[in-house]
């Protein structure tokens, strides 16, 4: 029983902090990955890229794989 | 100059990328605890939420209808139970300007009417006492009316002369008019009999299947008497000016495919014009562990309310394979 109410105590605590802005949410931490992973950003911005030359040129925009992918069949 | 055949990007700033019924993570971590706090969530399911709180509050709101007779009320009506902060769930704010937790509610909106037909059961009843089927019918409405709209052969009437002052400079000949008024049956439009008579008439009734007819009554009333409900206030109904009526949780027509059937069909056409009312909208605090177990008990009152209904349309004849009927 004595378990139980330190869980309690443990999920009270960790749902306070999440309302007072001292801890991440699940959903706040995805947002915050890609802020912080470049990999992410680069990867957004090269389909942005790609979508731009398409519109401007109406010729399909073919894009380089990133460093160490496998290069597109055919 | 003509827009070329290119490929258009939507502009997507400024668009949220989900509708959560709760502002934010930090309102529903707020309101989750206020939940354990009432005794109504259980700390255990943290862990399946993978820390989100908006999970939690839902899971929590799932389970809790779990335990309060889900499955029975689902096999005649069919709702969307929410736990908001908004009284019209068809809106949406950003946070701004809204006075925080203390302001939630709890929403029921109806996905679909659930479908009961009274006249074989009216029929046997009158059999027994000349007033019994107006007793059944006006108890049966009113107990489940306490809740949720019921769409019944007033509504009909009042669709027909809706139509009718609509049709007013045109030639009403041309027009087939359902005829709600002779879909009544005379049964339905006699003086009930008084709660005392009803009792006694159901513990003597000769007939078992009259008897369980008459005890699946009492019950719902019952059920329908125990709490009073909440009633939102005059802000919330500023809120929900625009919308339209609340849709009908239930259809209750005397035949199959009977004019008030015809009304409903035809009105069901134009009720998600404008997005309707939740039928029922029960404010709480979500800071405060006794407003969120005050309102989470009316919500019970309705689940037994609507249980008790359910189980009475499955007795009631001429509904024997109704499980699953919507409109």
């Amino acid at each position: 029983m004595a378990d139980m109410g330190e869980f309690r105590q443990f999920v009270l605590k960790e749902l306070g902090a999440i309302a007072e802005g001292r801890c991440e949410s699940a959903q706040d931490q995805m947002v915050w990955r890609f802020l912080k992973w470049e990999d992410w950003q680069r990867a957004s911005q090269a389909v942005q890229r790609g979508l731009s030359a398409e519109e401007r040129n109406r010729q399909p925009a073919f894009l380089s794989p990133p460093p160490g992918w496998l290069p597109p069949l055919s | 100059m003509p827009p070329g055949g290119g490929f258009v990007l939507p502009r997507l700033e400024g668009i949220p990328k989900s509708y959560p019924a709760l502002a934010n993570e930090a309102t529903a971590a707020e309101v989750a605890r206020t939940l354990i706090q009432a005794g109504i969530a259980e700390p255990e399911r943290w862990a399946q939420a993978k820390g989100s709180a908006t999970e939690f509050v839902r899971a929590t709101l799932d389970d809790w209808l779990d335990r309060h007779g889900r499955a029975e009320v689902e096999r005649s009506f069919y709702l969307h139970i929410a736990l908001t902060d908004r009284a019209d769930p068809q809106s949406w704010h950003d946070g701004e300007g809204w006075p925080g937790p203390q302001r939630l509610y709890i929403s029921v909106d109806v996905e679909s009417a659930g479908y009961v037909v009274f006249g074989p059961t009216l029929r046997l009843l009158e059999q027994v006492h000349p007033r019994l089927p107006a007793t059944f019918y006006q108890g049966f409405v009113g107990s489940i009316e306490r809740w949720v709209r019921v769409y019944d052969c007033r509504d009909g009437l009042e669709r027909v002369e809706q139509i009718k002052d609509w049709l007013a400079d045109e030639l009403e000949a041309e027009y087939e008019m359902p005829d709600v008024e002779k879909a009544i049956p005379a049964c339905v439009k006699r003086r009930p009999l008084s709660d005392r008579t009803l009792c006694r008439m159901a513990s003597q009734a000769r007939s078992s299947k009259r008897k369980r007819l008459l005890q699946g009554l009492l019950t719902l009333v019952e059920k329908a008497n125990q709490t009073e409900r909440l009633t939102a206030d005059e802000n919330v109904y500023e809120q929900l000016q625009d919308n339209n009526p609340p849709v009908p949780a239930l259809l209750a027509v005397f035949e199959r495919s009977d004019a008030i059937e015809g009304c409903f069909d035809e009105e069901a056409q134009t009720m998600l014009e404008a997005p309707p009312e939740p039928n029922v909208i029960l404010p709480l605090n979500g800071r405060d562990a006794a407003s969120v177990a005050s309102a989470f008990e009316k919500l019970a009152s309705m689940t037994r309310t609507l249980a008790a209904a359910s189980a009475l349309i499955e007795l009631m004849p001429g509904n024997e394979r109704n499980e699953g009927a919507r409109k």
